[in-house]
Formats: C-alpha cells, structure tokens, sequence
C-alpha cells in the first residue's frame, strides 16, 4: 500500500487503471442490518420514501391512498385472478388523506386478496375479497379485527394474532423473509450501496446443524458478495443459555472468510416510534407510554454471563435509555465477575443513551451503535409526538459521544431504513428531518468521525477490525467504490454520492445494473 | 349459532413471570398426559425432555414418544400454531407457554384462529417473588398485565414461602383481579388438573391442593343454558370438563377454566361433568372475597 512510487518499490508494475475515475475507501462496515431486507423482490414496498430495490431499481415513495390504489391496481393487472396480493412497508405516518381502509382496496381489485403489511409491523389492511376468503365476518370475534363506527369491518387486522387470521398472505410473508432468495437479494442490495461487510443482527442461523450449513452454502461461493456477521439471537429463557452458547461455539466451526459468528444479539425493549420503548421521566411527549422489556430485566445478567466468559461480544438492543442502563449494569457486574476488558460489549439503537450512561459505557469499554437515521426518517415525529423538542435534539447523540470519547458506530436497521452508510453519514452530519428542521445542532458531526463511524468503528464493534474496517496491510481488500469523495462534497450532498459498487478480497463487484 | 367444529383444538395458554413454574407445568404436562397434547414453547432448552421419551427431534419440532408434541415458536408463534394444526399426529388439546414477560392476552388472541378454541389461560405466579416483582418499577405493568389476563391464577412455591408472604400474593392478586379464581398448587398438579382429558382418570386428581366432583343428569335445552350453568359454579372452582347431552340428543363437550368457558360440539359419549375445586369455601355470590382497592 502507499503511493505509486512506494508500490513500485515492491516491484509492482501491473497497474489497474479501471478505478482511476473513481474514489475508493476503506469498505463500508454495516454492524445493524437484517437479512429480511431482501424480501422487496416478492413482496412489492409501498413505502412513503422512494427506495432501491435490490437489482438496482428505484420504487417511487407512496403518497396517497390514491398513489397506493394505482400501484395494487397495476399489480392485480399482472396478477392472475384470485391469486394473493402482499405488499409492504406501508407507512401512512406522513400520509393527510383518509385512514386506509378495505373500502380504498377494495377499488384496486375484488377479485384479488390484497394484505397491505405496513411499515410499523403490527398492522395489515386487507380488502373484501382477504376477509371473505377467511369468512371474517361482521361477527368476527378476535381482538385486533378492526371496525367503522357503524360496526362493518374496516379490514384493519391489528397485531400478529389478526394478521395471522389471513392466514396464506400472513405466512407468504413471515416465509419470504427467511428464504434463501430473499437472502440472496439482501445480499445484492448490500453490495449496491457499498456496504462490504454486514452484520444480519440476530438471526437464528446457530441453532442446529442444518442451518449452519446452509449459511456456510450461501456465502461461500466466490461470487457471493459480501462478507457476513451472523450474529445470533437469544432467546427470551434464562434456563438454556448454556446451550445457546454451544450452538454458538458449534457455529463458529462453520465460519470461513466470509461467514462470521462474533458476537450475540439480544432485544431489551420495542421502539420508540411504537411507544414501547423503556423511556424514564417524564415519558413520553404524548401518546400512551407502552413500554415493555423483551426479557426479564433481572434476568439479564444471566443470560450474558455465559457469552462473557466465553469471550463472545454481546449487542443488545435498547432504544429507551431505560434499558440502557440495565445493559450497562449487567456489564458493569459481568466485569466485577470476569475481567474480560476487550470484550465491547455494545448498546445498539442507542437513541436516548444520556451523557451519564456514555461515560459509564466508555469506563466500561462498551461501545454504541446509534440509530442515526432516525433523524431523518422519524425527526418530526420525535420532535413533535414520541420524545419532544428537548430531547429529540440529543435523541443518537454522535457529538456528545465525540466529546465523551465513547466508541460508536452508526446504522441502518435495514429494512427498517434503507440499507446505506451514505445515508447514515448524511443523517449524522446534518441532522435534518423531512420538514427542514435540523434537531440537535451540537449533535452533528464531522465528515471524518461519521466515515470513521461507518468504517472502523463498525469493524471494532464486531471483534473485526483486524481483519476489515480500514485498508492496512494483512486485511482484506474490501473497499467501497464512489463516485465522489465523501470529503470533498457539501456535507449536505454526502447522501447523494453515487455507489459504483464494492471490491471484496481485491474483487470488482459493480452494482446491480451497471 | 355458538357451536363450534368437534375437530378444533382446545388451546390453553400458560403465562406468568420468569419463575413461576411455566416449564414445570409443561415438562409435567409431556411426561405424565395420558392424551396427545401439542406445547408450543419458547426454546426446548428449558423444557429439557428426557431423551428416552423422544421419539423423533426436528428443527422446530419434536415428537414424543407418549403421542405429544412440542414446537418451539422460533421466528413465528403463528407459523408454530400453523405447524402444530397440520402436523399429521393432531393433538386433542394445544398449550401455549408465554414468555415470562409476554402479556398472555396477546397470546390468547391467537385461539381466535380457524381451528383452535380458546380453552382459558392460566398465569402462575411465584409466591416467593411475587411482591418484590410487583414493587419493581421496570416490571410493574408487565406484572399486573399478566394477572390481568387470566382467567384462573394459580400461586406456586408455596412450599417455600413464609405463609404470610402467600396471603400477601393472594391478597394483591384479589385487587389486581377480583373476579377471577386463585388457586394454591404446584405445578405439577395444576398441570394434571389442566390437561387431564380422560374421563375416567379425570376423577382420581387427589392432590391435596384440590378436590372434585361428578355432576350428572343436568336437563339442559340449550348451549346458552349450558353455559349459563358452568359460569355459576361456585367461586373456588378451577377445572370442569365433560361431555354433556342436550334434551335435542346432541352431544357437546365442555372446557372450564377458571372464568373461561368453552363449548364445543361432538361425537363423544356423554360423560356428566367432573368439577374440580380448591379445598377453601366458595365465596359469596358475586364471585369477590376481598374488595378491589385500585
């Protein structure tokens, strides 16, 4: 590495210009995404903002009931009769016209069940023709069906529990979201938008011998692009830990150089946006505080002693800073037990972390992993609706994190937001929401500690930085490919930078439709 | 029309916090049921079955030996349901283990399912922890939800607990509660008591926390009187289940559980109604033994 001068001094002299036009960086490490990110190649995205799809196509962004009746309608046109329409990502959040209801589908198609999946998950709209299929009737008894004030079905199906009473269109999607196809384009879609290294956070590739072997098959060919973090999910009983611990230690035996299993994931509380995130004093700005823990919070500690005196890293999800503070407790006792001091342990969401549980994190060697983007994606919500205008300025606070000196990195969830560090860089370094506001001022940061979030600091986080994360020699040459250098352009351009693609072990790998 | 498929599955749901018994129950279910029941459970890691007793281990699924089956929820508690209806050994009754901080009502709305029928939930409640769980601000309202939604609670552990500390239990319970059952057991025998379908055996519960009853010759026209009937027992009643013959000749079997009742249609012989109660007096008639005091 170096210079051409230095390089020839190894006696280099094939050069490859192909690049010449190009900026290459270190690749993009993704430490928060999910494999069912794939799903969009069968089940359409109907979502408000416009998305890529995996084979390098742009959907345009939903913004009507009328725009979403135009889109099934063109669908039912290639459909054949009576067969299921699904789509998803629905998200009426931004939406002024009229609550979606099975009446609006109903002008799409009578002849097809259509299920609208939205964004938030707990919610589908189905039309006529899905609750006739079902024979949910005006008599339907389960909690969650939805109804118009004067009793008739509106096609509201509330919560899993309903979802599941459309019974094919419901498991068409919990069955897409796992299937090797879908897979498959998750695994494009990352490499469109240069991310090189991907950690799918919580997944159940580990439990039995079958699955570890089908993740070894999926990502071992040459061709497969991208470098995978299988990280696994633990589940909610203390009693079998041990055991999840085996299944992890017998997964890493399928590992190679793109398949790892380094650290374990672990759900705490629900979401901001849902209201179920742990948020303290005072609660939320409006709406009714539903926040849950996922897991018995005395339990906590338990569940991750095994995992830290293995030596596994241990990302758990804590959007409420609630939760944040249970995690860094169970660390903090962890620690008093076994002195494993590299282990970085890390608060991944993060989005209410305050200053006093940074610093705690940092004396702990705990990392974080903000959910930046929700700046963008939920800004005005949080201002205005979830957390108010005080603390939606410190909400995933990359400049207080800067000063604390705490080591952090930031994500995408996808397909929760759109898979990108790109993206992720803008949404940290400008902090603006879809209606101009810029939340958090003195939250905002740098070029290079936003490249460095999306990079190294992702590597770190996942016991990884020795092997991708920067470009040093004895690493992977994993670079993400751009057509502009993210520090050179307007900060606020940063997210429009074009994607050619990614190298990965010193292999080109353009974009989808390149 | 209130009768249902003879062919649906009786589901019970079992929830409670983290202690209280849940895997117990359900090891004790698997092990010592004389019909094919299904669980569907979080992980079988906890449940740990005796090898000796499995017959054949899948990756989400494993069959028993005595005819049970026991699913784990995996990425889907619907697609587990799904698994268990169309398994080809279809049990007479399923149970659902909720995790230890699920609200159970989120779980019970899944019996509205074509094919299940609700057969009551049941939450355990761990006599030792019970209070310092209530008191713990980060779990206050996934306690009280929990209780909320049962339709009989049962206090475990009381072997271990200081007798004052279990009058504590119930009495929180009552306030939280008031209408609903409270019974004191373990749950070895609460899960006999819940799952035994075998008429005959029905009646030889002889644990010391419950005691039962036969009701024969009732004369009922209807399933609303039926019903009607089953709501009234008395307070302290904790499990009835039987076949009961309407005067119009048809046959419907019968499933109580605490405050839940369920009714379904069959093909099965009448067998009069086995009731089973906790030893302690009924209360009086309007079901409440202690005053709310939210």
């Amino acid at each position: 590495m170096g210079t051409l001068a230095e390089c020839a001094e190894w006696g280099i002299t094939n050069i490859d210009h192909r690049f010449s036009e190009l900026v290459l960086t270190a690749g993009f490490v993704e430490a928060h995404a999910h494999s069912m990110a794939g799903m969009y190649h069968e089940i359409p995205y109907v979502g408000w903002f416009a998305r890529e799809m995996p084979d390098g196509t742009v959907v345009e962004g939903i913004r009507s009931t009328d725009a979403l009746i135009d889109r099934l309608r063109s669908i039912a046109e290639v459909t054949p009769e009576g067969e299921s329409i699904v789509v998803t990502g629905f998200d009426p959040i931004y939406l002024d016209t009229e609550r979606l209801n099975a009446d609006h589908l109903d002008k799409a198609s009578t002849t097809h069940p259509i299920f609208v999946f939205h964004a938030n998950g707990h919610l589908a709209t189905v039309n006529t023709a899905t609750l006739s299929k079902y024979s949910i009737g005006p008599d339907a008894s389960a909690p969650g069906v939805g109804r118009f004030a004067d009793g008739r079905l509106n096609g509201e199906l509330r919560e899993p529990a309903a979802m599941a009473l459309a019974r094919e269109e419901f498991r068409h999607i919990v069955r897409t979201v796992s299937s090797p196809e879908t897979f498959e384009h998750f695994s494009a879609a990352m490499r469109n938008v240069g991310i090189t290294t991907v950690a799918d956070l919580g997944n159940l590739f580990h439990v039995n011998e079958r699955s570890r072997q089908q993740i070894r098959d999926m990502t071992i060919a040459d061709d497969f692009p991208i470098r995978f973090v299988s990280a696994s999910r633990l589940g909610g009983a203390t009693s079998d830990v041990n055991e999840a611990l085996e299944h992890v230690l017998a997964a890493r035996a399928y590992a190679h150089d793109k398949l790892h299993f380094p650290v374990v994931k672990l759900v705490l509380d629900g979401s901001i946006q849902g209201f179920t995130a742990m948020v303290s004093w005072p609660g939320y700005f409006t709406g009714e505080d539903h926040g849950l823990f996922l897991v018995p919070p005395e339990s906590v500690v338990d569940l991750f002693r095994p995992f830290h005196q293995a030596h596994i890293g241990i990302h758990c999800h804590c959007n409420g800073d609630i939760t944040s503070q249970v995690f860094l407790d169970a660390i903090e006792q962890l620690l008093s037990e076994h002195a494993w001091l590299d282990h970085r342990h890390t608060v991944t969401h993060a989005q209410l972390m305050t200053p006093a549980q940074m610093r705690k994190a940092k004396n702990l060697n705990v990392a974080a992993n903000f959910f930046v983007n929700h700046m963008w994606f939920w800004g005005d919500q949080h201002r205005h609706i979830t957390v108010g205008p005080d603390r939606a300025q410190h909400l995933n606070a990359c400049g207080t994190a800067d000063r604390i000196g705490l080591s952090y990195s930031i994500h995408t969830d996808a397909p929760v937001t759109p898979p990108g560090h790109l993206h992720t860089m803008w949404a940290a370094m400008n902090r603006r929401t879809p209606t101009g506001d810029v939340l958090g001022d003195s939250e905002r940061i740098s070029v290079d500690r936003a490249f460095h979030a999306v990079t190294i600091d992702a590597a770190y986080q996942l016991h990884m930085d020795h092997l991708v994360g920067s470009l040093e020699v004895g690493k992977f040459a994993d670079m993400t490919v751009l057509e502009a250098d993210p520090y050179e352009v307007d900060p606020e351009a940063v997210a429009d930078i074009g994607v050619w693609g990614t190298v990965l072990s010193g292999r080109p790998q353009p974009r989808s439709g390149s | 029309m209130i009768i249902e498929s003879g062919s649906d599955i009786v589901t019970h749901v079992i929830g409670g916090y983290l202690g209280a018994g849940k895997t117990s129950f359900v090891r004790s279910v698997l092990t010592s049921t004389t019909v094919p029941v299904a669980v569907i459970v979080n992980d079988f890691g906890s449940v740990n079955i005796d090898r000796a007793l499995l017959s054949r281990v899948g990756d989400n699924l494993v069959e028993l030996t005595n005819g049970c089956i026991c699913c784990s929820v995996g990425d889907s508690l619907a697609e587990a349901i799904f698994t268990v209806m169309e398994h080809p050994r279809r049990p007479e009754m399923l149970l659902i283990e909720a995790s230890g901080v699920a609200d159970p009502a989120g779980i019970t709305a899944f019996t509205h399912l074509d094919g299940l029928i609700n057969g009551g939930t049941v939450v355990l409640v761990d006599a030792v922890n019970a209070i310092g769980t209530h008191v713990n601000p980060l779990v206050t309202r996934t306690f009280e939800r929990q209780i909320r939604a049962a339709d009989l609670l049962a206090i475990t552990k009381t072997d271990i607990a200081d007798a004052q500390v279990t009058a504590k239990v119930r009495a929180l319970l009552e306030s939280l509660a008031p209408s609903t059952p409270v019974a004191v057991a373990s749950p070895d025998a609460l899960g006999s008591v819940i799952v035994t379908s075998n008429i005959a055996t029905f009646s030889d519960v002889s644990h010391d926390d419950f005691r039962s009853r036969r009701i024969e010759n009732m004369n009922f026209t209807d399933i609303d009187g039926l019903k009607e009937f089953l709501h009234a027992l008395p307070s302290n009643t904790v499990r009835a289940k039987g076949v009961v013959s309407l005067t119009d000749g048809s046959n419907h079997e019968v499933h109580l559980v605490g405050n839940h009742v369920a009714v379904t249609a069959t093909d099965l012989f009448p067998t009069g109604i086995i009731v089973i109660e906790t030893p302690e007096s009924p209360s009086g008639p309007d079901g409440t033994t202690t005053p709310g005091i939210e």
